[in-house]
């Protein structure tokens, strides 16, 4: 990707020697992001053995699975997390999103960017959501887009982005309708072939080999870290579809190891027109259809407003770069306790030898003695409590992440005590340790095809930081004309303010009823195909945020 | 390693300081907001330190044997009107140590001292007779003339020197063999120190603008 990591070079390399060998594994695991634009790169040292196995499992349950990354395939840019360390948790490791340098607005233009900030990019320029989904519920003022993550599903042939808008007035935070996720599901043409063509490995495989020319020898490359095959993967991700779509992986060999150490900016536009272009040509080939759809969904869709507003309020933008949670022993607090303690640590020794009350309760103060100490629990200030403390510990080993991303998974909860908590935890769950997993039934379900709900990924509070929520230059024109009235008092009324917020979305990643029926009918319809691509569908999904106090 | 040194805040408090928009621990005193995250105290209390009062290995019988685990009693001030006490029970004497010392750092609570007699100099004592009680023991503070050094038993004497009182009279009642209550009790007597409305307090005090806003 870039500046982050040294060892792209090496890792790009790696890659094209091991393509070959990666044709044989299913390449129905990675709808691949990386060919488009290289952004979303994941260090899954697991998914490499494990997308042959766990292709049932995967994201299609509502428990989590065992080693799960969806963003198929680790880029150079997380390979440094990899060669670190495995993650230690069994669990599937959640990936983070830290930021990385900050966009210039003028970049901001690809839609397929992971991104903090800056304007909402639709996947379909012409089918941008409808406006109401940009407007607070609570104060019907203009919300700021927080994220923009683009975030497809293995085995999935939709290109599917999240968006996630929130309210940026101090009085909207508790109220309802202040946060808003919307998932974006668009066709894509090129995975959907690649998920046909997974049935027939072999072929691809041999074909892909002989047209590619710029994939190295053939042949397994023992020396190839495991990360290594994911990159690969997904770098030619659709090497299996690569004869089809050459400049796809054409342009992501030659951007991706080389992109500047300023960020997406250059890469994207780039390889994003390539694939635009691809869509506006079958688009073109498809005679009107927007007025012919007999569906009342899409008449539905097509009468609420999508006039945006020319300027949008926006957040300053921030790409992301993904890697995957490394837990690692906090060893340097540990060593400076057990210099200075060295004494007090012998006496752990001592009393797990022999269990012998004796020895310590007496000392030198003249008959006083500390025993009669039970346990006890500790005594926390206000606000805080075992939740937040988990939090906290769970952030430190990665202070700055942003986005914490696991479908479907468990969030880490800020605390137990609020309105959230109350809904994700069974009651009376604080009182016994044991029951505080966080439990999805309570969430609504999917109101377009009746399916659960599983947490897919949270936003965290150095967002805030990031994004200088409160600095004055979000102020609109009459905020900061009262401001100035005020004389100096310090401003207050903008700023959001939350401790964490959760993102529950549909867990089958639905593309609505009547489509899939749809789907069903027109298998081999041209026409119905060519529909079905140009079409974005945008479902509103539920979120919940958690606060202070 | 990098990301251990530095801290990115998770509260609003913790945003707040460490853009350095609050001067000084005492705006947050003053406005009693609650101190979720210990780097804020670390940030304005550099020079605090540290002190283990005790370990002892609490037990706990279960059908196995007895299961022992270890609870830690860690004093941090900077003996210059800043006092925390933690208390932490773990399995392990390296993690209740930790634990404690992190709880110690978000229970720091600020002491007032004042004079015996003639005001001159630096406060050197307790500003009147406090008093502070856990369980059943009682810790009593009187006011010492400059010099008598801290009159008390070696546990709340330690936690008087990292407060920085010099000079201090101490009465205890109760049952002072359960130190962990007295080490208790001497910290609550400590705390009154600031809840004890003295004369020149009388003064309406103008109130100022909360730090969030």
């Amino acid at each position: 990707m870039d500046k982050k990591n040294g060892s792209k070079h090496s890792g790009g390399e790696k890659v094209k020697e091991t393509t070959a060998s990666l044709k044989n594994l299913s390449l129905g695991g990675s709808p691949a992001v990386l060919p488009k634009h290289g952004q979303k790169q994941v260090a899954s040292t697991n998914n490499n053995t494990n997308t042959n196995t766990n292709t049932n499992t995967n994201t299609k349950n509502g428990k989590k699975p065992k080693k799960s990354t969806h963003h198929g395939g680790g880029g150079a840019s997380s390979q440094n997390a990899a060669v670190a360390a495995a993650p230690k948790k069994n669990s599937g490791p959640v990936l983070l999103g830290m930021p990385d340098s900050p966009m210039q607005s003028a970049d901001d233009t690809d839609p397929y960017v992971t991104k903090i900030g800056g304007v909402p990019l639709w996947l379909d320029q012409d089918l941008p959501a409808p406006a109401k989904y940009g407007i607070c519920g609570a104060c019907g003022k203009s919300m700021y887009l927080l994220l923009q993550a683009y975030v497809p599903l293995e085995k999935s042939p939709y290109d599917r982005v999240v968006y996630v808008w929130a309210c940026n007035q101090r009085l909207c935070m508790r109220k309802a309708g202040s946060f808003r996720v919307i998932r974006a599901l668009q066709l894509n043409p090129e995975y959907a072939q690649k998920l046909e063509k997974k049935s027939k490995p072999a072929t691809a495989a041999s074909t892909a080999s002989a047209l590619n020319p710029v994939v190295g020898a053939s042949g397994i490359n023992p020396f190839a870290a495991p990360g290594a095959f994911d990159m690969g993967n997904a770098l030619f991700g659709g090497s299996g579809s690569g004869f089809a779509n050459p400049f796809a992986s054409a342009n992501s060999t030659s951007t991706n190891p080389f992109a500047p150490p300023s960020g997406f900016g250059v890469g994207s536009p780039v390889l994003a027109p390539a694939v635009k272009s691809f869509a506006s040509v079958t688009s073109a080939n498809v005679p009107e259809k927007q007025d012919s759809s007999s569906e009342s969904e899409d008449e539905d869709a097509a009468k609420e407003s999508t006039e945006w507003p020319e300027k949008l309020s926006s957040f300053d933008p921030h790409y992301l770069y993904i890697t995957e949670e490394v837990l690692e022993d906090s060893d340097a607090a540990k060593d400076d306790i057990s210099q200075r303690y060295s004494h007090l640590l012998a006496l752990e020794e001592s009393v797990n030898k022999d269990d012998d009350d004796d020895n310590d309760s007496s000392n030198k103060n003249g008959g006083a003695t500390w025993s009669g100490e039970t346990y006890e629990k500790a005594v926390l200030p206000k606000g805080v409590d075992k939740a937040f403390q988990k939090f906290t510990e769970r952030v430190q080993s990665w202070p700055d992440q942003c986005v914490r991303y696991d479908f479907p998974g468990t969030p880490l909860l800020f605390s137990y005590s609020d309105r959230t908590a109350q809904t994700l935890l069974p009651p009376n769950a604080t009182q016994h340790s044991k029951h505080t997993n966080p439990s999805t039934h309570r969430i609504p379900r999917c109101p377009a095809c009746k399916g659960p709900r599983g947490f897919e990924f949270q936003l965290m509070p150095n967002l805030l930081a990031l994004l200088d929520v409160t600095s004055k230059k979000y102020l609109s024109e009459e905020e900061a004309r009262s401001l100035k009235e005020r004389k100096g008092a310090q401003v207050f009324d903008i700023g959001m303010e939350w401790g964490t917020i959760l993102a529950y979305s549909c867990v089958q990643d639905c593309f609505g009823k009547k489509a899939q029926r749809e789907d069903d009918d027109d298998d081999d319809n041209n026409r119905g195909d060519a529909e079905r691509q140009r079409k974005v569908r945008y479902f509103e999904e539920v979120v919940l945020v958690q606060f202070e106090d | 390693k990098d990301e251990k040194e530095t801290w990115t805040p998770v509260t609003k408090l913790g945003r707040l300081v460490k853009d350095r928009k609050i001067q000084s621990i005492e705006q947050i005193y003053l406005f009693s907001l609650p101190i979720k995250e210990y780097q804020i105290v670390d940030y304005f209390l550099p020079s605090l330190k540290d002190e283990v009062m005790k370990i002892m290995p609490v037990q706990k019988q279960t059908r196995a044997g007895q299961r022992t685990r270890f609870k830690a009693f860690v004093v941090i001030g900077d003996s210059n009107g800043h006092v925390g006490l933690g208390v932490k029970c773990s399995k392990e004497v390296a993690t209740a140590i930790r634990g404690a010392i992190i709880l110690a750092k978000l229970s720091v609570i600020p002491v007032r001292r004042g004079y015996w007699g003639s005001i001159l100099n630096e406060p050197h004592t307790v500003p009147c007779k406090v008093t502070g009680k856990c369980g059943s023991a009682v810790t009593r503070l009187v006011p010492a003339p400059r010099g008598t050094g801290i009159v008390a038993a070696p546990v709340p004497k330690k936690l008087l020197q990292l407060a920085g009182v010099t000079d201090c009279y101490t009465q205890a009642f109760g049952s002072t063999r359960t130190l962990g209550n007295f080490v208790k009790a001497t910290f609550a007597a400590i705390g009154n120190t600031y809840s004890y409305l003295t004369p020149d307090l009388w003064a309406e005090t103008k109130f100022t603008m909360s730090p969030y806003q």
